[in-house]
């Protein structure tokens, strides 16, 4: 009797031992990652700044992953399409998605766009641009100071330039209002370019824009730098005083970051990382990317989700007090 | 005959886009809102269909009488919408070589053979420029091309 | 400056620019070609291999295929009704009729003719004129878009070949379809049925693939006739050269639109060749010509985008504002080459710029010797009977339409507007102001509320600034003309039949 039951146990072990491998089986084959290109999908279009540091990224992803890194661009919805699509593909890390804080904290705060932050896990941060404000060369206020208090002086009086809204030069704007009381009159404009010309011309007063674009114009004398949107000075940027220094605290990190679908085996995502991690480090990279006009600001996995995490409320509360 | 039906389709159509606009915020002369324009735009087409449906000038039908081929668009409509379903799942040299064979079998009545021929030199010719030469990424499919 | 010129030309000559002007312009004639493929999606496809060379070098080979492109497109336009590139949808309006009547070669001959002078023509200002220029284009604001904009919709009027409450329903039709997506002030959305896809509006080219494309195939099943084939073997040279020297007027004219409002950040090939394509209909002596034939008809659209292309490339240079896609690309081109075009791109690298200038005269230059041939090569192609072309131009209209965003929506919203388009042709109506409507209401609508935005609702803005107020002027004049000679016509004779 009891030798049965020994032998029944025996097998019930066995059985369960063998579950257990099977069960967690798929980590033997992860060794073997990545075997194919790996897809980085891009929420923009052609030609803009997530296209060209994706493309620089590519070109030195197969030294330090071994395979291949394709770019694919899927524009469209304000970076949802591109967002869902990387949701939506396996979770085996052959997808990722070269995000930012417009299509992954904003705009999952104002629309339903079928995700949040749960669903992603960051690989890396490759850097963030914020944006500058610049009023015309012939505009009166030479400091920040100067331009808020006439904003809140002359609500609505400011003819302020934005390239879309929630985007770069509305919400950093948005939460200077909500925290300085200052009021300005917000004009539409079809991208960061002609909301350039316009300051620059005088059709318009003020906006915000990212340095590489401004900057020959600023050294031209056509326009005029008040402060940068950013947690600290930048690099590009160096004379240029943060929000925060002049007693208004306003950032608004454009970040470019690789995100994979929460669904990735966590080996698979270490090889991302430890990739990631490589590339940035190699100065031929360094030395594009500044080619680019844009700072080398790098956040591994675990200290960007910090660094998300905080972005998303601060986000949360700034549209709680707009709304309100 | 034809007009007096366009003609009103052009006007409920009209009449729907009014009706949407109103309930998007028109503002006003001096502040346009999200409706303000297709409320313009609404009006006019109900206004411009009213006037088709009622009107006596209608276009002569000379030179082209269309009294054949149901049949061929009917087949040319169901190969198109197959086409956008097997795209991306089976990809797009198999797509497009049964798509044109098909097609020229069925639309056009060609032989088998023309056809066959036809559907493989265009798909062979379309995967050279598209894929080798322009690098358009299509997707791979089945077949993996 | 003529040294700079000099100099310039010799960087353009050396061996591997003109390597690169040759690739470039060859690459750009066969993509203006393919229809739905356009320069945007080359030229975001070529540059990363542009990496690895010399910064002129790349910018020569990917202008190439912009202009190229404006060549290359009128090429389907006029074969087989199906624009080759987004700004060659008006050549389609006498392009097609001409080649049905057997003109192909000659409406093939205007084109290229009428491109190269308008190309010549753009690099010549580009040379010359290049930082007034762009002053006059960082002038342009909301309320001179607007003038702009509106004097090209109440051209509409004139270019219904048929009726003129056809070419308005059409108009009506396209200005909604031109409002679908996000509300351009508010963000809210418009007409998008849930559909996220549509949040950003219809793109230009599955509408035009749908409705010229797939529109025009499913239309002509239903022939009884056999589509006629090849209508002329070979190109009647000396007939075809007469004709040109005939529209020289329309070339200039075309030109000379296309060249300034080719500067103009969003404004471009397309409005160019819409405003050049009115002016000469309005101007000619015989304006019921236009939409049946008329040379004038391919002549000025023709020149009017060359001429823009060429110049769009001004501000993207000179401002470092591209007013396009593709010349938003070549500017990445440049920042991936550590070059940064904008109001220091003179100073710091002028070789770069009078060679890429130079290289625009060498690249027109090639275009003519290229394409004039090819006229012969096209009209032989004409000869394969219409069945194979059917489903041809079917897949390539597909292919344009996904290759622009990747997108398989893209090919469903091509099915769908090749459906539009079948109706459309049944029910005897004529696409053409619907475009224009598409393209232009969008302009019209925003211009307009920036305008009143930036003066707190006081409408005076809009007729201030004297460039604007000309342009409203001119629109006013031409409604009232176009008024009064519609209300001569109907209250002057009998009910007559319009023939399409």
């Amino acid at each position: 009797m009891r030798t049965m039951r020994h032998r029944l146990t025996g097998i019930l072990l066995t059985i369960i031992a063998l579950a257990l491998g099977v069960a967690t089986g798929p980590t033997w084959s992860q060794e073997a990652y990545p075997t194919k290109p790996v897809e980085l999908v891009i929420p923009f279009a052609a030609g803009g700044s997530h296209d060209l540091h994706a493309r620089v990224i590519a070109g030195f992803a197969q030294q330090s992953l071994g395979q291949p890194l394709v770019v694919l661009l899927k524009p469209g919805g304000g970076g949802a399409i591109a967002s869902q699509f990387v949701i939506k593909a396996r979770g085996d890390g052959y997808t990722l998605l070269f995000g930012s804080n417009g299509p992954n904290t904003i705009l999952p705060q104002v629309q339903d766009v079928g995700y949040k932050m749960r669903e992603f896990t960051p690989v890396c941060m490759i850097n963030y641009s914020p944006p500058l404000l610049f009023v015309g060369a012939n505009a009166p206020w030479r400091t920040l100071a100067e331009f808020i208090e006439f904003s809140k002086a002359n609500p609505g009086k400011v003819n302020f330039a934005h390239t879309g809204i929630w985007g770069a030069a509305h919400f950093p704007m948005l939460i200077a209002e909500s925290k300085t009381g200052a009021k300005v009159n917000f004009v539409p404009f079809d991208g960061g370019g002609p909301a350039l010309l316009a300051v620059a011309s005088g059709n318009a007063d003020a906006s915000f824009g990212f340095a590489a674009q401004l900057l020959p114009f600023v050294q031209a004398g056509r326009v005029r730098v008040l402060g940068v949107a950013a947690p600290e000075r930048i690099e590009t940027v160096r004379d240029t005083p943060t929000f925060r220094e002049l007693g208004v605290d306003v950032t608004f990190t454009l970040w470019r970051t690789i995100l994979a679908p929460s669904t990735t085996p966590p080996l698979r995502m270490r090889t991302l990382r430890q990739a990631c991690a490589k590339i940035v480090q190699d100065p031929s990279f360094r030395a594009l990317i500044r080619q680019l006009g844009e700072p080398l600001i790098y956040m591994d996995g675990p200290d960007f989700l910090t660094f998300w995490r905080n972005e998303w409320d601060d986000v949360a509360r700034t549209l709680a007090t707009i709304r309100r | 005959m034809a007009d007096r039906l366009a003609g009103l389709a052009f006007a409920t159509f009209g009449v729907l886009v009014g009706v949407r606009a109103v309930g998007l915020d028109v503002g006003g002369w001096r502040t346009p809102g999200p409706g303000f324009f297709p409320l313009l735009v609404g009006v006019a087409t109900s206004v411009l269909g009213t006037a088709l449906a009622f009107s006596r000038t209608a276009p002569s039908l000379k030179g082209d009488p269309l009294n054949t081929g149901r049949r061929k668009l009917l087949g040319a409509g169901v190969l198109l919408e197959g086409y956008v379903l097997g795209f991306d799942r089976l990809g797009f040299v198999p797509v497009t070589f049964v798509f044109i064979l098909v097609w020229l079998r069925v639309v056009e009545r060609s032989s088998w053979r023309e056809a066959t021929l036809v559907a493989a030199a265009a798909a062979i010719a379309m995967y050279a420029v598209f894929i080798r030469w322009l690098a358009i990424p299509l997707p791979a499919g089945i077949l993996s091309l | 400056m003529p040294e700079s010129l000099a100099h310039g030309l010799a960087v353009a000559l050396s061996p591997p620019n003109l390597l690169f002007a040759v690739v470039g312009v060859v690459l750009g004639t066969v993509v203006g070609v393919l229809p739905g493929i356009g320069p945007p999606t080359t030229v975001a496809l070529l540059l990363p291999l542009t990496y690895g060379v010399d910064v002129t070098a790349a910018v020569i080979m990917l202008a190439g295929i912009f202009y190229g492109a404006m060549y290359g497109g009128s090429t389907t336009s006029i074969l087989v009704n199906l624009p080759g590139e987004a700004a060659s949808v008006v050549t389609t309006f006498d392009g097609y009729p001409m080649a049905q009547q057997g003109r192909a070669g000659g409406a093939l001959a205007i084109a290229a003719i009428g491109s190269f002078v308008a190309g010549t023509l753009g690099v010549i200002g580009l040379t010359l004129l290049s930082s007034p220029l762009s002053e006059f284009a960082l002038r342009f604001g909301p309320p001179e878009y607007f003038g702009l904009t509106v004097l090209g919709l109440t051209l509409v009027a004139y270019l219904a070949a048929g009726s003129m409450l056809r070419g308005l329903l059409m108009a009506a039709l396209g200005l909604w379809l031109g409002m679908i997506g996000l509300d351009p002030v508010e963000g809210t959305r418009r007409f998008t049925f849930g559909i996220l896809e549509l949040s950003d509006g219809l793109d230009f080219v599955p509408v035009t693939m749908g409705l010229f494309g797939i529109g025009e195939i499913l239309y002509n099943l239903r022939r009884a006739e056999e589509m006629p084939t090849v209508l002329r073997a070979a190109i009647d040279w000396s007939r075809s050269l007469r004709e040109v020297i005939q529209v020289r007027w329309a070339i200039l004219r075309g030109s000379l639109v296309g060249f300034f409002v080719g500067i103009l950040p969003g404004g471009g090939a397309i409005i160019s060749s819409l405003l050049a394509y009115a002016l000469e209909k309005r101007l000619a002596r015989d304006p019921s010509r236009f939409g049946h034939g008329a040379p004038e008809g391919v002549a000025a659209p023709e020149s009017a985008n060359n001429a823009a292309a060429t110049t769009s490339m001004i501000p993207m240079m000179l401002l470092g504002v591209p007013g396009n896609a593709t010349t938003a690309l070549i500017l990445a081109a440049f920042l991936i080459h550590g070059v940064r075009p904008g109001p220091f791109l003179l100073r710091d690298h002028p070789g770069v710029f009078w060679g890429v200038a130079a290289s625009m005269y060498i690249g027109n230059v090639l275009l003519l010797v290229l394409n004039l041939p090819l006229v012969g090569v096209f009209i032989r192609l004409l000869r394969v009977p219409y069945r194979y072309l059917a489903v041809l131009i079917a897949l390539l209209a597909m292919i344009g339409a996904y290759s622009a965003n990747n997108s398989v929506f893209d090919i469903w919203l091509t099915l769908l507007f090749g459906g539009l388009g079948y109706t459309l042709r049944v029910l005897r109506f004529d696409v053409g102001p619907l475009i224009i409507a598409f393209v232009l209401g969008p302009m019209v609508e925003l211009s307009l509320r920036q305008s009143l935005i930036m003066s707190r609702g006081d409408i005076s803005v809009l007729f201030a600034r004297p460039v604007a107020l000309a342009f409203l002027l001119a629109a006013v004049a031409l409604l009232l003309g176009q008024g009064v000679s519609s209300g001569m016509r109907y209250f002057a004779g009998p009910r007559r039949e319009y023939s399409p």
